[in-house]
């Protein structure tokens, strides 16, 4: 199994070629980042909106390759690329005063109701009925700065040091604003605090 | 009894990282950071697969990515150099020049090009981005920019 060291050197030759013009080693570069990419732009975008701001991510990243230097990961760059592009998406909206959804998809309640059965024991179905419902609606009413920040590390799947790096900020921010949002949704869910 | 547990520590059980001992003794103990925990686990996870469901089927973003690519090149790494070394034979150019028609008369050497006219067409060669090495640096993302706006993915 190759490891993670062989694959950052496979990489660095992938963007080697692709900076050549080598279609097929950009294809690789992609289908290794896409779902990464494209979970970034949904916590930014509605479904569709973050499949087209995807693909604008790959796009500038092939016409922007040269510009990659390499002192951050690939995965990094391409993240800030993604960050950037769904806030001018919704700059753009802003400007024309369409009102941005939530891009949850949905509110608590719908989200219980596709909970199965048999995840959790009843009590604790109960108490999540209600808490889930509470937490969806806080999530969306937390500081923007912290929501972002929540939904990349926990809806994207993020490390820290990934975010802080993609966002321009220091990873001690990134670890106040996170323990922040944690703080204000334990509140929502009563009992511990 | 350790007090509840702190944010930090309940972000690291959120996101599966292993327990210091005494973080994990509590939570085995407490009802009540338990149901906290077990409540924001169920309602991420959730959000997670409901996001997946969501998921585009990749093969074919990237198909519809390549087809967009046909219409782009790749650039290449800019030769940073080029632009100040045009910047300083041209500043070489014009001291000679101004150190030619300095020269004493009666020599024989006499400028033929006014400094005037070589500042200009110094001027015009840095300005025009096309010559080889002066490209604009991101030469796709003006026509991206264009597609976005026509509606084109």
């Amino acid at each position: 199994m190759p490891t993670r060291e062989d694959l950052s050197q496979s990489e660095d030759r992938l963007v080697l070629r692709a900076r050549n013009g080598d279609r097929e080693a950009f294809g690789e570069l992609v289908r290794r980042h896409q779902r990464r990419v494209w979970l970034v732009c949904r916590q930014y975008l509605e479904p569709e909106d973050a499949d087209n701001a995807s693909q604008d991510v790959f796009v500038k990243a092939f016409t922007g390759l040269a510009s990659f230097d390499g002192r951050a990961a690939l995965t990094t760059w391409l993240t800030r690329i993604a960050i950037n592009t769904c806030l001018d998406v919704l700059r753009g909206r802003r400007r024309e005063g369409v009102v941005a959804s939530s891009s949850d998809g949905g509110d608590g309640e719908d989200v219980l109701g596709r909970i199965p059965d048999d995840r959790v024991c009843p009590e604790t179905r109960a108490m999540q009925r209600d808490a889930v419902s509470r937490l969806a609606e806080c999530e969306r009413a937390l500081p923007e700065r912290q929501r972002e920040i929540f939904r990349l590390r926990f809806f994207a799947e993020m490390e820290l040091e990934q975010i802080a790096e993609a966002l321009g900020v220091h990873v001690g921010t990134v670890k106040t604003q996170l323990h922040r949002a944690v703080r204000r949704l334990r509140d929502e869910l009563g009992d511990a605090r | 009894m350790k007090d509840h547990l702190e944010d930090v520590e309940f972000a690291a059980a959120l996101v599966g990282e292993k327990l210091a001992g005494k973080v994990a003794e509590h939570l085995e103990a407490c009802v009540s950071c338990r149901r906290q925990l077990a409540g924001m686990r169920c309602w991420i996870e959730e959000r997670r697969d409901r996001t997946e469901r969501d998921a585009p089927d990749w093969q074919d973003q990237w198909e519809r990515i390549a087809a967009r690519l046909d219409g782009v090149a790749a650039s290449r790494p800019h030769r940073r150099w080029l632009r100040p070394a045009v910047a300083a034979a041209a500043v070489v150019a014009v001291a000679v020049g101004v150190g030619i028609m300095q020269l004493p008369e009666g020599e024989d050497v006499r400028s033929e090009l006014a400094v005037e006219e070589i500042l200009a067409e110094t001027d015009a060669l840095l300005a025009d981005d096309t010559i080889p090495g002066f490209e604009v640096i991101d030469p796709g993302l003006e026509g991206l920019q264009d597609d976005s706006d026509n509606g084109v993915s």
